[in-house]
């Protein structure tokens, strides 16, 4: 692969594990667990 | 501010590029790391317009939102204050239009993977914006479903790659460059490719919200602010697509039309038939306009899939009017749900049209404009799409697609006349400012006139693009 490609996978990785950082974060600060099987409220 | 004279701007040079792309034919700049031809300027034209209108109308939405305090209560809930949301969202949507640019531009397919990737990164903050639990929930789940597809769209990029390794025979950027690949595509290593196909349909078909992959798309677009669902569900949409367009090509040339085709027809038309009795039965208006979403992507896919001259003409026909009608559907939606502060059309007891004639008869035409009835535009390219499966002899799919599109119009239109018609409720007149009035105003404007005409140089646009996928 080349290189500025494997460069922006590697940034691209480096935010998702942020982004799902900061969400895991606020699930917990939210449902004060991090039993994702809580989030159950959105259905038809 | 900022926001509208940048997105402003970029209209204009969307613009200036299309000119030079009738002009010239394919652009490309940086030795070849950006590549624009007719089909790139088209989804760039189209993701400008879409933030274009989409930033004005946040104006307005947003004005309202901090004057009726759901941006305090939001902070009371665990969130910031006001002005901290308003500056994430600021901050979020060049973000995202970046993205959305970049994917169009990128001649690279690694780097269309990275923007399209980016697309998700930057929006997955718009859904949980108004910090509920509920909101929550969505961004889990966009996130999730989201990076596992895109995950396999990576897949398929590699492997795309290493299918096109002996043909090509090269690890520089020049690799995986789009306009190198398309050229040697017929030496490619088939089986490989037909593997990349798949799971390239698996990853970008995820981010289109083409059933079974499309659980993410009403709770994302329900928990959004509107202005950036109506983004979602336009731009990033087009994106995916795009993406997928790309690859079809790729594939079409290595392994005949048929192969990719099979897939694309069978999961349109899955996402349709899914979309319906969800559509039939809908209790939340905004999750109602997420499955016509899907219905959508359905059409475009399916549209795909027919192939030929006349098939993907009907699918860059819908995907431009579909770009153009879809936000105002959002824009009403939300002036209704500003309104009345509930999405729950059990709440809303109907006769909108007496509280808020403006939105009231906007939603009802853009109601028929979505579901493609005529004169509005969206009816020619279904009937392109309708002619497009007659001429390839699908019969039983065509008749299929004609049955779902009717089950649709019905669903929608008793949900909507249900909400905007009827006895006056005696609710307060609605005020709406201007920057709102004058974004649905105008882009209904836009809709009927579309309707009865598509400029010259769109509709030159829209066929050098059908050209590039047919591949002239």
């Amino acid at each position: 692969m080349p290189l500025v490609v494997e460069i922006g996978i590697f940034f691209d990785v480096l935010v998702a594990v942020l982004v799902l950082g900061i969400l895991v974060f606020r699930i917990g600060e939210t449902f004060d667990s991090m039993d994702v099987s809580k989030l159950r409220k959105l259905r038809e | 501010m900022v926001n509208l004279t940048a997105f402003a701007i970029m209209l204009g040079l969307a613009a200036l590029l299309v000119a030079q792309v009738l002009r010239d034919g394919p652009v490309s700049l940086w030795d070849g790391f950006f590549y624009a031809d007719a089909l790139s300027a088209l989804v760039v034209l189209l993701s400008a317009f879409v933030s274009l209108v989409c930033s004005i109308y946040a104006v307005g939405y947003f004005r309202h939102e901090e004057r009726s305090g759901v941006l305090q209560e939001a902070k009371e809930a665990g969130g910031r204050f006001a002005v901290d949301k308003l500056r994430e969202y600021y901050a979020l949507m060049p973000f995202l239009v970046f993205a959305m640019t970049l994917v169009a531009l990128a001649n690279n397919l690694g780097i269309l993977w990275v923007a399209v990737e980016g697309t998700t990164l930057a929006s997955v903050f718009l859904v949980i914006f108004y910090g509920r639990d509920t909101s929550l929930e969505a961004a889990w789940k966009y996130a999730i479903i989201g990076g596992v597809g895109l995950s396999m769209a990576l897949f398929g990029t590699i492997l795309t790659y290493y299918s096109a390794y002996g043909a090509i025979g090269t690890d520089t950027l020049a690799g995986l460059n789009w306009s190198v690949l398309a050229g040697n595509a017929v030496h490619f290593d088939k089986p490989t490719m037909r593997l990349a196909f798949i799971l390239i349909l698996l990853g970008y078909g995820t981010k289109a919200g083409i059933a079974p992959m499309h659980t993410w798309k009403p709770d994302a677009y329900s928990e959004a602010p509107i202005p950036g669902a109506a983004m979602l569900a336009t731009g990033v949409l087009n994106c995916a697509l795009y993406g997928l367009i790309r690859f079809y090509i790729l594939s079409s040339r290595c392994l005949g039309p048929q192969f990719g085709s099979q897939f694309l027809i069978l999961f349109g038309l899955l996402s349709m038939g899914v979309a319906v009795p969800f559509i039939l039965v809908q209790k939340n208006f905004r999750r109602l306009l997420a499955y016509s979403s899907i219905d959508h992507s359905g059409i475009m896919v399916l549209a795909l899939g027919f192939g030929g001259p006349l098939g993907i003409l009907g699918m860059l026909l819908h995907m431009t009017f579909h770009s153009v009608t879809k936000p105002l559907l959002f824009f009403c939606a939300g002036n209704v749900q500003q309104h009345l502060n509930t999405d729950l059309f059990r709440k809303a007891k109907g006769g909108l049209i007496h509280s808020m004639p403006l939105t009231g008869a906007a939603f009802l035409m853009v109601t028929l404009a979505v579901t493609g009835s005529p004169p509005f535009s969206l009816f020619q390219s279904e009937f392109t799409v309708l002619r497009a499966g007659f001429a390839r002899d699908h019969f039983v799919l065509t008749i299929f697609f004609v049955a779902f599109l009717v089950l649709i119009f019905s669903g929608f239109l008793v949900h909507i006349t249900g909400l905007v018609l009827g006895e006056d409720p005696g609710l307060p007149q609605a005020d709406m400012c201007g920057w709102k009035k004058y974004s649905v105003v105008g882009l209904a404007m836009v809709i009927v006139v579309m309707g009865f005409w598509i400029p010259a140089p769109l509709f030159r646009l829209i066929q050098g693009a059908v050209g590039i996928v047919v591949g002239g």
